[in-house]
């Protein structure tokens, strides 16, 4: 007979506004069984994995757990079931002590005399060394993990949650954690594992169900797929090459960048390892790759929020920029849109004119003697919203009244409107419905067709295949040797991510 | 269900009633603590009336005291706009103080036209450059700035009490611990016969105004905002961040030192140790109440210096403790903090 499910999802659907996080998911996940979430980002894992921990309530569909129906109202309903999480970024205090934390986020029978003696048991019994004495500001990112995890085991969970755990570990961190997954398989716990590494997952995991824009398209034994056919699976695999095929690699590189390389102080940034590329005239190149494998760090460094190790590293018309701040950037001619469009790329509580301000004033004449020009500044601003077709009540209003897509065409606007030499654009698109998605892209194209050299970093293969001229991929902090679009395939951007893992496996069998 | 929802724009109506409907609402509840005593509320609020605003004396006790207030408030509101938490209002304050008397007390003679100036110059200086200090350890170090502003204000008091008992002290004094008086060219003329209220207050409405038209009309106005609303944005645009943040010292110690100028030249005529009655603090609660704007500040400096003035006399009668202002304005701050989020959220109900 069959092992029933310990927990099965059957057309689980959540919306938020303007936006389906999932729809139709079904899932099913066995005891004992060590079960992957692949996706992109914006797929609609964390959604998922937070309504099976009661963070966040389904719209529709059926929760069942041991084949009785359940509504998971809250963490704690889920953790009297027997669901634990380890979340990707910790929330511990620094000045307490391991065993203090840990006390702090279980139930306070738990918590009792004794804790301490019971976290070196459980700690030693899964292979997870822990010293419940020591302070957590002086442990590293994987022994906090550990606290995590510890933490979740004392409450002897059925099943176990895991939001991209290794992204914060070293290999031997990693393979050490894996020992200990595999150890609580054996015992019956089932584990919920996400990640973007696919090796990984092939290695350990027994099944996968792969998410696409909310919705599953795979059921699969990744130890029988490749690395290679998962990612397409995840980016989907009905893409058509774009009818590109003339070489804009014409004439001097406008910008340029030479083996740029970052040792980041944040353990949660990626380092970037000799990423080199240029920029000519008139050309859209796109960088694709799974988010999360140096995409925002490339950005900081290219906006100048992060300055270079040496200044002859990034290039823009023969002049290097490598430390020069975002201020001299944009004077040089450079443009930017960030990826986030309320955290980085506007100030929501200012009104929507001010916002145009925001980038513009310097460049385009808007102030005089230290005085903001009101009139022309809201002139800009007007200009942007009737070109864009933003949809807003008026430019007054505060940025933050705006809705997603259309603040991205405000703040993509204010950019274009200035004509810049060069735009650099992260994730244009993210979370932007179609209509407005297709909008900037024909923006993007305009602008590169009056000569602006324009990089497009985004995870959406669609997008760069819409846009782009050449096409290069991201992976683990490196960039690929680029290729034209117009040659390019699905399966050969899978290619081009393998070629970066041989490169890094070659180089750790040198070390 | 109740849901808030943010509005598109703040209306000007709504702008202005919220704060004052908050008032109100806050002073009815003090009014349940004055029966507590036993005292009738109405009583105890008219008395209060009566104190600050019910006779010419009365009007310009309150004017005077709202002075320094106005200059501190305005130093609270500038640099909560950007986000720079500036406790050290108090210490601010009398390091403006410190040198005015150290230039003004014979040191240097200027005519007064000249002298007046110099020694607000000099004060808005002394204040400015005493917030420097911790707004370079915030920008290099990450120093919280609440801490190191707060702890200053015992420094700056400390070194006061020292120079009062020691190299400043005033050999006429009679053994106070207090420095020679301001020279009668620094010395900041009355303005409204048989009062105390003094050139200051002019020189605080005027701030006022500048700080205003600053904060609306100028882009060092919109980089304090800018930083304050959202610093990863304005850096990534290009605003120098950590430039803001030293402006807007500048800025707000200076308002603050400016106070101090204006007590000691203006109103006493020479320093002690208890030149401020916590009027450094007292701008903070300034600058909440006027929810960050400066030309509100002027009026809600005038409101609070009213609750202080009548509170006395109010209790001198009544026997209702003078905590109560305390708590009157306690009470107001948290009324129109709370008033502010109905201009930014309307109450949906469903």
């Amino acid at each position: 007979m069959e092992t029933k499910p310990l927990l099965s999802l059957r057309n689980i659907r959540k919306e938020f506004p303007g936006c389906l996080a999932n729809d139709a998911v079904d899932l099913d996940v066995l005891p004992g069984e060590i079960h992957a979430l692949l996706g992109e980002n914006g797929a609609g894992k964390s959604t998922l994995v937070k309504m099976i921990y009661g963070v966040l309530k389904p719209d529709g569909g059926e929760m069942r757990w041991n084949g009785e129906a359940v509504q998971i109202a809250s963490p704690s309903a889920a953790r009297t079931l027997g669901v634990g999480m380890v979340f990707q970024h910790f929330s511990l205090f620094e000045a307490l002590t391991v065993a203090e934390n840990i006390a702090l986020g279980i139930p306070s029978e738990l918590a009792g005399p004794g804790l301490e003696d019971r976290i070196i048991e459980v700690s030693k019994s899964y292979g997870l060394p822990l010293d419940p004495y020591r302070g957590v500001h002086s442990l590293s990112v994987g022994e906090r993990q550990r606290i995590e995890i510890v933490r979740c085991l004392l409450q002897h969970p059925k099943l176990l949650i895991m939001d991209e755990p290794t992204s914060v570990l070293t290999p031997q961190e990693a393979d050490k954690l894996f020992e200990t997954l595999g150890r609580l398989s054996s015992e019956g716990v089932a584990i919920l594992y996400i990640s973007h590494r696919l090796e990984e997952i092939r290695k350990l995991c027994h099944k996968a169900t792969i998410l696409r824009l909310g919705r599953v398209v795979s059921d699969c034994d990744p130890a029988r797929e490749t690395a290679r056919s998962l990612a397409e699976m995840m980016m989907g695999s009905d893409l058509t090459s774009p009818e590109k095929d003339a070489d804009k690699k014409v004439g001097e590189a406008r910008f340029k960048v030479s083996n740029l390389t970052t040792s980041p102080a944040d353990p949660f940034a990626v380092s970037l390892k000799n990423v080199s590329f240029e920029l000519y005239n008139g050309e859209i190149f796109g960088v694709a790759g799974l988010a999360g494998n140096g995409q925002s760090e490339l950005m900081d460094v290219l906006s100048g929020e992060e300055l270079a190790a040496s200044a002859d590293v990034i290039v823009m018309e023969g002049q290097p920029a490598g430390r020069m701040g975002p201020e001299e950037r944009r004077d040089l001619g450079l443009g930017f849109v960030p990826e986030e469009r309320l955290g980085h790329g506007a100030v929501p509580d200012m009104t929507l004119w001010e916002n145009g301000f925001l980038t513009a004033g310097r460049g385009q004449g808007l102030m005089n003697n230290g005085f903001i020009k009101t009139a022309k500044a809201k002139a800009f601003a007007t200009a942007i919203v009737e070109r864009f077709n933003v949809k807003t009540s008026g430019i007054e209003h505060f940025a933050t009244s705006l809705s997603g897509g259309n603040l991205q065409k405000f703040i993509v606007g204010r950019e274009i409107d200035q004509n810049p030499k060069v735009l650099i654009v992260l994730q244009p698109t993210w979370g932007v419905d179609a209509g407005s998605a297709a909008f900037i892209h024909q923006a993007l194209m305009d602008l590169a067709a009056q000569g602006t050299a324009v990089l497009v970093i985004s995870q959406d293969l669609d997008e760069l295949f819409a846009v782009s001229d050449r096409i290069a991929v991201m992976s683990e902090g490196r960039l690929s040797e680029s290729r034209p679009a117009g040659q390019t395939t699905v399966e050969q951007i899978g290619l081009l991510m393998g070629g970066l893992h041989q490169a890094d496996q070659q180089e750790g069998h040198a070390a | 269900m109740i849901r808030l929802e943010p509005r598109e724009t703040a209306p000007v109506w709504l702008s202005l009633s919220a704060p004052l409907t908050a008032v109100l609402a806050a002073l009815l509840l003090c009014a349940l603590l004055i029966m507590w005593t036993g005292a009738s509320a109405l009583e105890a609020y008219g008395l209060l009336f009566k104190g600050a605003l019910g006779s010419r004396f009365a009007i310009t006790e309150t004017l005077t005291r709202a002075t320094p207030m106005i200059l501190t408030g305005l130093a609270a509101a500038i640099a909560f706009r950007a986000k720079l938490w500036n406790i050290g209002g108090e210490g601010q304050f009398y390091a403006g103080a410190l040198a005015a008397t150290w230039l003004g007390a014979g040191a240097i003679t200027l005519p007064p036209y000249l002298m007046v100036p110099f020694l607000i110059g000099a004060g808005a200086l002394a204040g400015g450059l005493l917030l420097l200090i911790p707004a370079i350890l915030k920008n290099r170090l990450k120093v919280d700035e609440v801490v190191t502003t707060l702890l200053l204000n015992f420094i700056v008091l400390l070194f006061v009490n020292y120079l009062l008992e020691g190299p400043l002290k005033d050999p006429m004094s009679m053994g106070w611990p207090q420095a020679a008086p301001i020279i009668d060219e620094g010395v900041l003329p009355a303005i409204l016969s048989k009062s105390r209220v003094h050139l200051g207050l002019v020189i605080a409405v005027v701030a006022a105004v500048l700080v205003w038209a600053l904060m609306r009309f100028t882009v060092w106005g919109y980089e304090i905002r800018a930083v304050g609303y959202n610093a990863a944005a304005a850096g990534f645009a290009g605003i120098g961040v950590n430039k803001t943040i030293i402006l807007t010292a500048l800025l707000s110690g200076g308002l603050a030192g400016i106070a101090g100028v204006s007590e000691v030249a203006g109103t006493k005529g020479y320093l002690t140790l208890d030149l401020s009655p916590g009027f450094g603090y007292a701008g903070i609660a300034v600058a909440m109440l006027a929810a960050l704007h400066p030309l509100a500040v002027v009026a809600s400096a005038v409101f609070l210096s009213a609750i202080f003035v009548g509170a006395d006399s109010m209790s001198r009668a009544l026997n209702v403790p003078t905590y109560i202002s305390d708590v009157i304005v306690a009470t107001s701050v948290l009324a129109v903090l709370v008033s502010g989020m109905f201009t930014r959220f309307r109450l949906r109900f469903r």
